[in-house]
């Protein structure tokens, strides 16, 4: 493994997240959206990029967070998965940032909740704490919660 | 077999396909024109492409079959056999033959263990019913592959062709060396790259494979065709080809040029063909000896004289009879000019125009689907901004838009064109379907097509080819009568099957008529109550057109004539299950005796349909134009009082139906801020077999939307079924009629009614789940009856009844409907009954042939589903037993004593009113 990996990051809350640069496919600013009835909460609506329908997920649900505060408008980080490209939502993007390999460390068993199972791993950096998130999980759990809705 | 040869195998495997459906028909058609011989001819080319092919593949035993097949054909060609049913039957059942060992081929490698060497023998004595008279001196014995020493005559048969050195260009022809050309032009472009190719890797078996088959293909068909100059040129080819490829030499320079040049020369001839369909007068015999010397291990430098037998004894024994007809009189004949091996000589006649292979190209189906996407995609950027031009005013820019508004709507029906496909494909195979049923079924049927050019997408054609080749069966085997019935009847022994396809208002419409006994309404009738496929109540008030449609319903089979054919009880609920899967419809109408009329039909296209727009809340939906039926706007004092309920369900009155209501804005669990408004659209969908109707908030307009499938994350939501890009750029959700359906229930419920509503009866006192409507008597009296039972619930005004004669009757729905007080036929405790007092009356109207009765009782209680059982056999008339539910005693009334108490002893015009019998399922 290379030594040092770059990640594009973002703010969700108090939380500084990051997901593998390679993995986003762009990032752009809130957009206005087609709400899905009866879809999960985590579902916020659909979003025409360019021709392409793709899902934008609350991030700030999926991790069982608080909305976002009012009048604040979150911003778009879209995603290549497996099911194809799924649009996060979150409160702000960050810089991308690479980091050295010996600074990964997987989560802290004492993590709980959706949060533990969303984070892959966590850099340590010189200030803050930046939480790798597992896109494919991310997207994933949805039709799930939809059940629980 | 090993990998190299997959590709070759996998091409043979298609174009053998290919072949065979074609053959299919030609062999019938030839039935009828025995004489044709442009058709023989195409029949027996194919035949032995199959042959060759299959030879130099290994395939022997596929060989062996399409082998004496071939002999058979060619005593045809020659007229030294006449067509016969029974050799047209053989030639068939030999194509079913091949048939069944290319399936082998392509699922395991292998020819399979079926022993065919039935078929061969009665190709063979078929063949040699006439071979005896004929003169013993054509057969001489060559060496043949194929195990059977039966085929000695294949090698004159193969080689009469070349005897005659004027072409044959006759009107059948011409389509042959059409064909021919487009295939050897391709070739020929494929042979030159794949000889550079070779020279790079003089090893690599796979290519120096596919070239010897590309080449000897040629010969083969131009050998057919009677072009000698040509097939000598190949022929030499062929041969030292056959030496590379056994090892026997390497390839190097001078080979590959004097190929190449081989390539030049034939590419030459054909355009010759092409323009006069003659070889040219160009003299190749300097190509010839450089390519057999070539062959004979020498250099093209040193001159030597060479007998051309030496050169072709060793194709002759390693791959078909093909290879062994002989060429070599040319190249002996041929005077030994030496020639420079160079592509010089192909440059030579130039070719303007090689019109034939330019005008048609082969593209790749998933290619097309990728231009068809990135055309949706155009033709929704188009719509946003033609609808953004119309906001502003700039002159330029709306003239510029409104050109690309014509490019895009060009562009879409172009690439929609080239994904579409003539019907006639799949009706090809018809003839022989046809033919073989007809004769299995001891029928006589003339099959009539019409407008086989019809063209539609190539995935419709796929989707309709089993439901149409099943209606063809069917009509076939169920329509048509046999000749001695038909004459009987008046008509033409002979039955007349006509296809018909045509294109009209943007839908393709396919006619399937036959002129047979036609559908028995009354059959229908008794067969469809006979199978619970709809109760009588609901068959009786039915009329002919929806009691011949019947056949479509589930369940509904023609058991009693199950025949090989047909009738095995999938039926054709299936046909028309998959042309609704693709957005189709299908009727069928018939008359007794005059024949039956099917008509189908499916839509041109399935990546942009036409849709519906419709708002809800703040969002807009689309809903697709083939579920939908029509719209209903509702105003003023209509949308106040329109709308009755049903224990909480509402519903319309549609025509003197009664349309469930779906809300839509509940169903997606939206607020609706207009729930009070004195206008109320609804849009009346069909999802299956039942209607009902969707109100929304506003209907916008029909727009053509692109279908874009939902991401995983929305997969499991059925009132979705897909989204699409709005012209302004929004995303907007595509509703599934069904789903939204089987949400609210509609269809479920309607499904049983239809279905199993007759079951339901006869098993409601047996203890299985039933659902009872459950209503009081007097004070404490509760009696239920199954709710399957129950037409409707009503309320009457005390004072809106009155009298007629002696009985009690009201105005109901413009109509008089008798009325029974089950408080009086039970006279319960309280007489008259306590509640009876109010103003109004619930009652429960219960209809059978049309005509209703009112029951009315003193309060309905409540609708549940339980598992009944009798708990005590009643002796009092008018109750079936006496049943516990929601553990209180409940009796369960007998309706057809109490109908026959309350109105039949009055009057005797309900004799009719039978209520299915409740009373045999009785147990204690």
């Amino acid at each position: 493994m290379s030594d040092e990996k770059q990640f594009c990051t973002f703010y969700l809350d108090d939380l500084f997240f990051g997901v593998e640069v390679l993995k986003v496919q762009e990032v752009f600013r809130f957009q206005e959206m087609t709400s899905v009835p009866l879809a999960s909460k985590v579902v916020k609506g659909l979003i025409n990029l360019r021709g392409q329908i793709i899902t934008a997920i609350d991030l700030r649900q999926r991790l069982e967070l608080d909305g976002l505060e009012e009048g604040k408008l979150p911003m778009n980080i879209v995603v290549r998965t497996n099911d194809g490209a799924v649009s996060l939502l979150v409160d702000e993007i960050g810089d991308v940032v690479e980091v050295p390999y010996e600074s990964y460390e997987p989560p802290p068993d004492t993590v709980k909740g959706t949060t533990r199972e969303l984070v892959q791993g966590v850099y340590k950096l010189q200030d803050k704490l930046l939480l790798i998130l597992d896109t494919e999980k991310a997207v994933q759990v949805c039709a799930t919660a939809q059940a629980e809705s | 077999m090993e990998d190299g040869m997959d590709s070759i195998v996998n091409e043979f495997l298609v174009e053998s396909y290919e072949n065979l459906d074609q053959l299919d028909a030609d062999l019938v058609d030839l039935e009828q024109n025995p004489t044709d011989q442009g058709l023989l001819a195409g029949i027996f080319r194919t035949i032995h492409t199959i042959k060759g092919t299959c030879g130099f593949l290994g395939f022997s035993k596929l060989e062996s079959i399409a082998h004496v097949g071939e002999n058979l054909l060619s005593k045809l060609r020659e007229g030294e056999l006449s067509l016969s049913a029974e050799i047209t039957s053989a030639l068939l059942s030999m194509i079913d033959a091949i048939r069944e060992i290319l399936s082998n081929i392509e699922s395991n490698q292998d020819e399979g263990a079926v022993d065919y060497s039935e078929l061969i023998k009665t190709l063979t004595l078929l063949n040699e019913g006439e071979t005896g008279v004929v003169t013993p001196a054509m057969s001489t014995p060559k060496e043949s592959p194929a195990p059977e020493n039966k085929t000695k005559t294949s090698a004159e048969n193969t080689s009469e062709p070349e005897a005659e050195s004027a072409p044959v260009v006759d009107e059948g022809m011409e389509s042959i060396i059409k064909e021919f050309l487009v295939e050897s032009y391709e070739n020929l472009d494929q042979l030159d790259g794949e000889l550079v190719d070779l020279e790079q890797n003089p090893t690599d078996e796979s290519l120096l494979a596919s070239i010897f088959r590309t080449i000897h293909t040629i010969k083969g068909t131009c050998g057919f065709l009677g072009y000698t100059k040509l097939e000598s040129i190949a022929h030499v080819g062929e041969n030292l080809l056959s030496q590379m490829r056994e090892g026997k030499l390497a390839l190097n320079a001078e080979i590959t040029s004097a190929l190449l040049a081989m390539v030049d020369a034939i590419r030459n001839i054909l355009s010759y063909i092409e323009e006069d369909r003659t070889e040219g007068s160009t003299d190749y015999s300097g190509l010839v000896d450089t390519l057999t010397r070539l062959n004979n291990g020498e250099s093209v430098g040193t001159v030597a004289p060479v007998s051309a037998e030496e050169s072709t004894p060793a194709p002759a024994e390693e791959s078909k009879p093909a290879v062994s007809e002989s060429a070599s009189p040319d190249v002996k004949e041929s005077e030994a000019t030496p020639v420079a091996a160079s592509g010089d000589k192909g440059s030579a006649p130039a070719r303007q125009d090689r019109g034939v292979s330019e005008t048609s190209i082969r593209v790749d189906v998933g290619l097309l689907d990728t231009l068809m996407n990135l055309v949706g995609e155009l033709v929704l950027a188009r719509n946003q901004i033609v609808q953004y031009s119309s906001s502003e005013k700039d002159p330029k820019f709306s003239a510029s838009s409104q050109t690309l508004n014509m490019i895009t709507t060009e562009l879409q029906e172009g690439v929609m064109k080239t994904r579409m496909q003539p019907i006639g494909n799949i009706w090809d195979k018809f003839p022989r379907v046809v033919r073989d049923l007809a004769l299995s079924c001891g029928k006589k049927v003339k099959l009539e097509m019409d407008g086989k050019d019809t063209e539609l997408d190539k995935t419709l054609i796929e989707a309709i080819k089993d439901p149409l080749t099943h209606i063809v069966r069917n009509a076939v085997d169920h329509g048509i009568e046999s000749p001695e019935k038909r004459v009987a009847n008046g008509k033409n022994e002979e039955g007349t099957l006509s296809l018909k396809a045509f294109h009209e208002g943007g839908q393709v419409n396919i006619e399937i008529c036959d002129d047979g006994g036609g559908i028995d309404p009354e059959k229908i009738k008794n067969k469809a109550i006979d199978k619970n496929v709809v109760t009588s109540e609901q068959a009786a008030r039915m009329n002919d057109r929806e009691l011949v449609n019947l056949i479509f319903a589930p369940g509904f089979s023609t058991a009693e004539k199950v025949t090989n054919v047909s009738g095995r009880g999938v039926g054709m609920d299936v046909v028309r299950t998959n042309i609704e899967k693709i957005g189709g419809t299908v009727d069928i109408q018939g008359t007794v005796n005059m024949g039956t009329t099917l008509k189908v039909k499916i839509p041109l296209t399935l990546a942009i349909i036409p849709a519906l727009i419709v708002t809800c809340g703040e969002n807009r939906y689309a809903i697709p134009q083939v579920n939908l039926l029509e719209l209903v706007r509702l105003e003023g004092e209509d949308a106040k009082n329109g709308i009755e309920m049903i224990q909480g369900t509402p519903v319309y009155r549609l025509r003197g139906n009664l349309l469930p209501l779906v809300y839509l804005h509940k169903e997606l669990q939206v607020p609706c801020a207009s729930e009070n408004s004195d206008i109320l659209n609804i849009v009346v969908l069909q999802a299956g077999d039942r209607h009902f109707g969707l109100v929304v908030y506003g209907i916008n307009d029909t727009e053509e939307i692109v279908v874009k499938p939902l991401g995983s994350q929305l997969k499991g939501i059925t009132a979705f079924a897909g989204a699409t890009i709005m012209g302004d750029g929004k995303v907007a959700l595509i509703l599934d009629g069904m789903g939204l359906a089987q949400k609210a229930g509609v269809v479920t419920e309607g499904r049983q009614q239809l279905g199993q509503g007759a079951k339901d009866m006869d098993d409601s006192v047996q203890g299985d789940k039933q659902t009872l409507l459950i209503f009081g008597i007097g004070d404490t009296g509760r009696m239920a009856i199954p709710l399957s039972m129950v037409a409707r619930l009503e309320e009457f005004k005390r004072s809106s009844v009155e009298q007629s004669g002696d009985q009690t009757v009201v105005q109901y729905r413009g109509e008089i409907m008798p009325l029974v007080f089950l408080s009086k036929t039970f006279s319960t405790s309280n007489g008259n009954g306590n509640g009876s007092e109010s103003e109004m009356m619930p009652a429960v109207v219960y209809t059978q042939d049309g005509k209703s009765i009112g029951i009315i009782v003193d309060r309905i209680i409540d609708i549940v589903e339980e598992t009944i059982t009798v708990k005590k056999e009643s002796n009092r008339s008018g109750i079936l037993g006496t049943v516990v539910v929601q553990n209180k005693v409940t009796d369960l009334v007998d309706l057809e004593a109490v109908v026959t108490m309350g109105v039949l002893s009055q009057t005797t015009e309900y004799d009719q009113v039978l209520v299915p019998q409740l009373t045999t399922g009785v147990e204690a």
